[in-house]
């Protein structure tokens, strides 16, 4: 026990000398990352040699629009040991994820930064700004800012809900209601009982005339019932249109939310 | 007026018919009783005929079957086994009978197949029928009975919940709660046409069976020399019950204590042969469970409560009050 606890310490010790060594200038070269929506962000935004650790999570193809090129990165396990023996000279998580660890690692001198997920079309350029200055990689940063387009592009589509697995809807603080928004559709969960988020009774669901269900999946699974809810035979007799759209495209607020709105518009426009 | 059994019959449809057309007319998107008639005939707008016919009608009929399969399987697995206390619930046949849902649901071996589900919780039922009997049969006392059945059904129950905690998908892990509580919410008509049938299928077994397990009253060997064949009731109430159980479990998860409140509610009044108790538990089992399912949805709650946490919250209590009289009575 007791020698664990110094070859803890020995090697937070290396790692902060690592850190203070590197000075603040230069950008960090050992990067971790503790959630998924992050290990997006670094895949969009690092240079592969800066990435020391992903989560297994950002090679799933369901869950990850990069998965083939996580594959070929790095992943590790979120515990402090294993993270601690990565030596890395910057970590990034969400506030949400791995609170403990996150906690340990900062009480051992470890650098790391937290990235809320954003809610908002300006809070996603926001965040992509911060992940370019903390790899330094501004440029990058912002070349996938200025792929986000404004708001006021798309012509109106009508109204929609936006349906996750189970019947959930996002609510107007999210990416999922900033999506809708910029290809065009009016969000029906807005002034419901659902406007912050919430689980809507198929009834509901029947009787709020939409024009579009956006049907926001992990593309090719539906062995749960959650996701069987949106296979329910009412919805499919409704006379709302039916849009599916990949989940990972938006749920985490990556670049991926222009390719998600594109792909949303392209869909909304075919006959 | 002293109350015959023609007299709770009667009262039991009424009841059934009232709650029903509650069933029917409740929801959260409110819709007048003539409209509801309409969109339930299938005249009426859109909206009202796809709210009636496509999400409250197949959670009434399921209601109603899932229920009328677990109080008749509940008297008549009392009658069998001579003990007070065995419901599908507490001797663990539902608990196995998710776990062949789990199984086929979850590691994808029924995927087109719809009748896989249906077909594995009824595989699972049947398991766990046969576990009883085996030990039954074996000369287990009546707590020893129920002390098996407990731990079948935990481990069934555990089982679940581990294959739901290791199969590859996240929302799996949230769905223990289903399985283990039950719920009747937006199941469709393609889930009722699965169910249904068989479990109506298992209460007319148990119907036909019960006449027989009157004489089981008397013990095994009276039985016999009264000419009832034993070897086929077993396997007619262990088939029935398993068929009443099984696929209801499949598709609307494990709804405990109805099985057990019911004949023990019923006995005071109809008296304890099983040819009268059976059919009368499908009933009484019927009007419960469609009353927990109504108090399930007009509590004003964010999420539904599930199913079985209403069933239990009346039936806990009703089986405290149980042992409580079956110390007294010496059994």
């Amino acid at each position: 026990m007791n020698g664990l606890r110094r070859l803890l310490a020995a090697l937070a010790l290396a790692s902060v000398a690592t850190v203070c060594a590197a000075g603040v200038e230069s950008p960090p070269q050992r990067v971790v990352s503790l959630n998924l929506c992050t290990d997006l962000l670094l895949l969009e935004i690092a240079a592969p040699t800066q990435i020391a650790g992903l989560t297994a999570l950002a090679r799933d193809p369901v869950l990850s629009p990069y998965a083939a090129a996580a594959a070929r990165l790095p992943v590790t396990h979120v515990q402090a040991e294993a993270l601690l023996a990565l030596a890395p000279d910057l970590i990034v998580a969400t506030p949400q994820a791995a609170v403990s660890t996150v906690a340990l690692l900062r009480q051992l001198g470890l650098r790391v930064e937290l990235l809320p997920p954003p809610t908002t079309v300006d809070e996603l350029r926001q965040t992509l700004r911060r992940a370019g200055e903390l790899l330094g990689q501004t440029p990058r940063a912002e070349a996938l800012i200025a792929s986000i387009d404004p708001i006021s592009q798309a012509p109106p589509a009508g109204s929609a809900w936006l349906l996750q697995a189970g019947g959930h809807t996002p609510g107007a603080a999210s990416l999922g209601h900033a999506l809708l928004l910029q290809a065009g559709l009016r969000d029906l969960a807005q002034h419901t009982p659902y406007a912050s988020g919430g689980f809507v009774p198929l009834e509901r669901l029947l009787s709020a005339r939409a024009d579009v269900l956006v049907l926001s999946t992990s593309a090719g699974r539906a062995n749960s019932l959650a996701e069987q809810f949106l296979a329910h035979p009412a919805l499919a007799r409704t006379s709302a249109r039916h849009v599916p759209l990949d989940e990972s495209l938006w749920a985490c607020g990556s670049a991926q939310f222009a390719q998600g709105v594109s792909r949303l518009r392209a869909a909304l426009s075919a006959p | 007026m002293r109350l015959t059994r023609r007299h709770l019959v009667g009262g039991l449809l009424i009841v059934l018919l009232l709650l029903a057309l509650t069933s029917l007319g409740l929801g959260p998107v409110p819709i007048s009783p003539a409209r509801a008639l309409a969109g339930l005939w299938g005249t009426g707008d859109r909206e009202a005929v796809l709210i009636l016919r496509e999400v409250r009608l197949p959670r009434l009929l399921l209601a109603l079957a899932i229920g009328a399969g677990l109080g008749a399987a509940g008297a008549a697995l009392q009658a069998l086994l001579r003990n007070p206390l065995a419901d599908p619930g507490l001797t663990g046949v539902s608990a196995t009978a998710a776990l062949g849902a789990v199984l086929v649901f979850y590691l994808g071996a029924g995927s087109g197949y719809a009748l896989a589900l249906p077909l594995g919780g009824l595989a699972g039922a049947l398991l766990g029928t046969l576990c009883l009997l085996g030990l039954a049969h074996r000369g287990a006392s009546s707590f020893s009975l129920i002390l098996a059945g407990v731990a079948l059904g935990s481990l069934a129950s555990a089982a679940s919940s581990l294959v739901l905690s290791l199969v590859d998908n996240p929302y799996a892990a949230f769905e223990i709660v289903f399985w283990l509580m039950g719920s009747l919410a937006d199941r469709s008509l393609t889930h009722a046409a699965l169910a249904v049938p068989f479990t109506l299928a298992g209460v007319a077994l148990l119907w036909r069976a019960a006449p027989a397990l009157d004489t089981l009253a008397l013990g095994e060997d009276i039985a016999a020399s009264l000419g009832t064949d034993l070897p086929r009731l077993r396997t007619l109430v262990v088939a029935g019950a398993a068929l009443a159980v099984g696929p209801g479990v499949a598709v609307a998860g494990l709804i405990g204590f109805v099985g057990l409140l019911v004949p023990h509610a019923l006995r005071p009044v109809v008296g304890h042969r099983p040819s009268v108790l059976v059919p009368l538990s499908a009933l009484g089992g019927a009007a419960v469970t469609l009353l927990a399912d109504l108090v399930c949805r007009l509590l004003p709650a964010g999420g539904e409560p599930k199913l079985g946490v209403i069933t239990a919250l009346v039936g806990a209590p009703f089986l405290l009050v149980l042992l409580w009289r079956v110390r007294d009575s010496g059994l």
